[in-house]
């Protein structure tokens, strides 16, 4: 079974520092909910970043309480809940970004591309097989 | 688009009918895990109530996907609850992640106040510990009169004096009491040692301190200040905002009933109106449906609620009694485009145009939606594994793609003839 190759091969605390970043950027292309966070998320990085649910979802409380995200529940019904009085639809929490969001978003943004370009000023040449030169 | 239970209209799959099955067995395993964690939860009953809906449809929709990928029902669902980690610890992430901001705010103080002892705090007088009727606000309406002990006040300060400074000085100089929270400013990012390049004469207190809010905001959140029973407050806008909200109901079914009779609004509508109106004229930064933290907006029925401090009850106030008084700002209100509340997924079909849709046609598109949900599921489980299977340029990647597009907008296009979904466009 061949798999996409990785695009990444940034370490995983990296990415775990940057997961507000990751999630309000992949919010920011339009609503969201949870699950479909994480599918955006593994797909867009080739399927080498996985945000797992359980550091997802409070980073997603957290991000609504400070007021970077709004929210809003979707009911669905069960297809044919209509004529069972007793059938119980799901509900589906749909994050979106606020204009709070947008702004730490495009701060967040410039802070990390600062931090790269910084960082990328002391980096030695490499070989294209990654050796150090000399 | 979990199935529940067989459709009645369309039979299913036989693939599909497994899964129904499996799915409907997994329910339980889901639901008695979901219990222990809510009762691991020290949070108010709404709060455990909605981490309950948000993860039982996360678990839900995975464990689809799992036994859509071969996975046993057991192995589904324990892969599924293993993925969010040990259920005490994340019972305690969600704690911190529900505690409310502003508390949160005072503990850092708090801690910072004791630990590094960096917190400078400049109290002179203590606050009396509820606002007083006979608060003075920073002008909003210029007509405001100041209150006597503002209107007499002079104040100097020279060019090269910090916030901090400032304050010092205005306290000496006018013997007013003074109370500054500097922790707090400082803490939202303004810095009060910095030379403010403000040098006043005699001037009046209320536009000294008008200036000094403005220009002592170097790079932080906003200021404000407030005068009571001869003591200046001064502080974050935000903080003395919240404290000042006051709950208030408005009648507003006159005008809602103006908007659907004269131009032919529905209710849903006629309240999006009022609601973009209100949170776009009224300090639109302010409210939380803009990503402020003032202000709420909430409509049931006829009532709307909002809290708010009181100069933006004012505000509303105003507008509302011109939506009442007819004519012009009623137009205005109806050629409101309401970009960013189009994005809302519905929250209550029953406003939804669904009801007006002939039953025999309902029934005909709701058995369509079945079957274009069973479709929908499987376009979406082979793109997953496409993604982690094929390589992105490929032909396949592209095909497979495609097929979960096409399967989405058939969807989206008959849930929006439904009227169930008037955000499935995206």
């Amino acid at each position: 079974m061949s798999r996409a190759p990785n695009s990444s091969n940034a370490p995983q605390d990296l990415i775990r520092a940057a997961g507000d970043l990751l999630v309000l950027s992949v919010i920011a292309d339009g609503p969201l909910y949870g699950y479909a966070i994480t599918k955006h998320v593994a797909a867009r990085s080739n399927g080498s970043i996985r945000l797992t649910p359980g550091a997802l979802y409070p980073l997603l409380h957290d991000m609504e309480q400070q007021g970077l995200l709004l929210s809003s529940w979707e009911t669905i019904q069960a297809p044919d809940n209509d004529d069972e009085p007793g059938g119980r639809g799901r509900k589906r929490k749909w994050y979106r970004l606020s204009a709070k969001g947008r702004k730490r978003l495009s701060q967040r943004i410039a802070a990390h591309r600062a931090y790269h370009a910084m960082i990328e000023s002391f980096l030695p040449e490499t070989g294209a097989d990654g050796s150090i030169a000399g | 688009m979990l199935l529940r239970k067989k459709q009645s209209s369309k039979p299913a799959t036989d693939s599909t009918a497994e899964m129904i099955h499996s799915e409907l067995n997994a329910a339980g395993s889901i639901n008695a895990w979901l219990n222990v964690l809510s009762r691991l939860l020290h949070l108010p009953e709404s709060r455990r109530q909605a981490i309950q809906e948000e993860l039982h449809e996360h678990l839900t929709e995975r464990v689809r996907d799992l036994l859509l990928s071969g996975s046993s029902e057991t192995e589904a669902v324990r892969a599924a609850i293993e993925e969010l980690g040990e259920t005490a610890q994340l019972a305690r992430k969600f704690e911190a992640a529900n505690r409310p901001r502003s508390r949160r705010i005072l503990m850092n103080l708090t801690v910072a106040a004791i630990t590094s002892g960096i917190v400078a705090l400049g109290v002179v007088t203590l606050s009396p510990s509820t606002p007083s009727s006979t608060a003075h606000y920073a002008p909003w309406q210029k007509a405001e009169q100041p209150s006597p002990e503002l209107a007499n006040a002079k104040f100097s300060i020279d060019a090269d004096q910090s916030l901090y400074q400032a304050l010092e000085a205005m306290q000496s100089q006018t013997k007013l009491g003074l109370v500054v929270n500097w922790g707090e400013i400082e803490e939202s990012g303004n810095n009060v040692n910095d030379p403010l390049g403000l040098a006043l004469k005699d001037a009046p207190l209320a536009t000294a301190l008008d200036l000094l809010a403005d220009g002592g905001r170097k790079g932080g959140l906003p200021l404000a200040w407030r005068v009571k029973d001869k003591t200046i407050e001064f502080g974050m806008k935000h903080v003395l905002d919240r404290r000042e909200a006051s709950l208030a109901s408005y009648d507003i079914s006159e005008v809602l009933g103006a908007l659907s009779g004269n131009y032919g609004r529905e209710y849903a509508e006629a309240v999006a109106d009022i609601n973009q109106l209100l949170t776009q004229m009224v300090e639109p930064e302010s409210w939380r449906e803009n990503g402020g933290d003032t202000a709420t907006i909430n409509v049931v029925g006829g009532k709307m609620f909002i809290q708010a401090p009181p100069r933006m009850h004012e505000q509303v106030d105003w507008i509302l009694q011109q939506l009442k008084a007819g004519g012009e700002v009623k137009a205005a209100a109806d050629d409101m485009q309401v970009p960013y509340l189009k994005d809302i997924p519905v929250i209550d079909p029953q406003h939804g145009r669904a009801e007006q849709l002939p039953e025999v046609h309902r029934t005909a598109l709701q058995a369509q939606l079945n079957q274009l949900q069973v479709e929908l599921i499987a376009a979406e489980n082979e793109f997953h594994f496409a993604k982690l299977q094929i390589p992105v340029n490929s032909p396949e990647f592209t095909a497979s793609e495609q097929r979960l597009t096409n399967a989405r907008a058939q969807l989206d296009d008959l849930k929006k003839r439904l009227g169930r979904d008037p955000t499935a466009a995206r």
